[in-house]
């Protein structure tokens, strides 16, 4: 339960501390905190704005992603670099999803249609919201998260400290995203994915250490896809009509209006080797979670490669996406 | 012995040694006992505006404690843990 301020003490004694015992809620509330200050600027001291453009939110998700991978988050620790696999391939797509955001397609709909690219900004804002706080939380409270008070599977947006909550509720899209992702509340493929991670961390063979961070990258792509971004985004009618209609253009005519779904793997928008991008097949139904997976978990086999065959490369390129993590905002947000 | 015009070094009192006054800290701690560091706060006393209740005094130390919060004997200290303020524009298509 949040904490009942102010909390007052007389001093009445020689030397007298005044304990205050914290649950979980609090140490929530400073994840969360840390979530939408990474996507704001600080205009005064300890006052910040929430960034408008859509497209420098998703940089800045990116570039968190990439740090969290990169181990220079808040908390990382340089000898662990590789636990937080998911992370690697979260940062390529967030990267995606800014540059399907900054395209003359999207922004020529963002004129005329709001569902797509509000679908996108927000499935991404509020993923974002959901797993940057549990990494940030493993990271600077490890003796809470999976042990102590067992804070990894006790989260509930609904007892979040009253000022976190109140500017968490006030977020864009909060009223239709909060519930439905059930304030937040750890699927088992969360918690499976960080008993991975720590599998990780203890492990020291390298073919088993591999195993762990695919298994880890299928278990939290399988939280946020199925507990996240399907009921945020995808199971949306207006979303699923939208993405009908895509599916009837694509046969019919050419794609030259639409983005394909397709991830890259540069810091870049596109690039023209072929081993360095995933494309979705055409006949993958977007909405549904099942044929969307067998697409993600293509991805998973190209990156995992990827991060074999191509670690420098790789980690290159995650160091050029870390550093977008203060992409400005637009003077005039379209 | 010391002569006229050389430094002295400030003699250092811990808050054990001075009789009769009373100091009163806070710790913040988790279910278990455990001391949670690096949480911002303000303190204030009882009853007086905490504005601007986004700015901390400062944050609790490695073993969860404030710094002093009073001194003066049956004084009472309001305690708050501080968050940032936000601020968003509600415009038109930025939600």
């Amino acid at each position: 339960m949040p904490l009942k301020q102010p909390i007052t003490a007389k001093n009445d004694q020689p030397r007298k501390t005044q304990k205050i015992v914290c649950d979980c809620s609090l140490l929530w509330s400073l994840a969360h905190q840390f979530t939408y200050l990474r996507l704001s600027d600080e205009v005064a001291d300890n006052e910040y704005k929430l960034v408008d453009l859509y497209s420098a939110r998703a940089k800045r998700i990116a570039a968190t992603y990439a740090r969290f991978y990169l181990e220079t988050e808040d908390g990382g620790d340089k000898d662990k670099i590789g636990r937080y696999y998911w992370m690697a391939l979260g940062a390529f797509a967030s990267k995606t999803v800014a540059c399907l955001l900054d395209s003359v397609q999207l922004q020529g709909m963002y004129m005329a249609f709001k569902t797509v690219p509000r679908g996108l900004g927000q499935g991404n804002m509020w993923l974002f919201t959901d797993i940057a706080a549990s990494h940030w939380l493993y990271n600077n409270h490890r003796n809470n998260f999976d042990k102590g008070m067992m804070c990894g599977e006790n989260r509930d947006a609904k007892t979040l400290e009253d000022s976190v909550k109140a500017i968490t509720d006030d977020l864009p899209w909060s009223k239709e995203s909060i519930a439905a992702i059930k304030y937040f509340k750890p699927s088992a493929d969360i918690i499976k994915g960080f008993k991975l991670i720590k599998k990780f961390e203890e492990e020291t063979d390298d073919e088993t250490i591999r195993r762990h961070q695919l298994a880890q990258l299928i278990a939290i792509a399988d939280h946020e896809q199925g507990a996240i971004l399907q009921p945020l985004i995808y199971d949306n009618p207006d979303f699923a009509c939208w993405a009908d209609l895509q599916r009837k253009i694509s046969y019919k005519w050419t794609k030259w209006a639409l983005p394909a779904y397709e991830i890259t793997f540069t810091h870049a928008c596109d690039i023209d080797d072929e081993q360095l991008k995933s494309v979705a097949p055409d006949d993958m139904i977007v909405e549904d979670l099942q044929s969307r997976m067998e697409w993600i978990s293509d991805v998973a086999v190209v990156f995992h490669d990827l991060m074999l065959t191509k670690n420098t490369y790789m980690a290159q390129e995650l160091q050029t996406i870390a550093g977008g993590v203060n992409t400005p905002d637009a003077p005039l947000v379209y | 012995m010391t002569q006229l015009g050389e430094g002295v070094h400030c003699a250092t009192i811990a808050v054990d040694d001075v009789e009769g006054i009373n100091v009163l800290f806070f710790k913040l701690v988790d279910a278990n006992g455990k001391p949670l560091r690096n949480i911002p706060y303000k303190l204030v006393k009882s009853g007086a505006s905490a504005e601007p209740t986004h700015l901390a005094q400062g944050k609790t130390n490695s073993k969860g404690k404030t710094t002093v919060a009073s001194t003066t004997n049956d004084e009472e200290i309001d305690f708050y843990v501080t968050w940032a303020k936000l601020k968003m524009n509600k415009g038109f298509l930025k939600d």
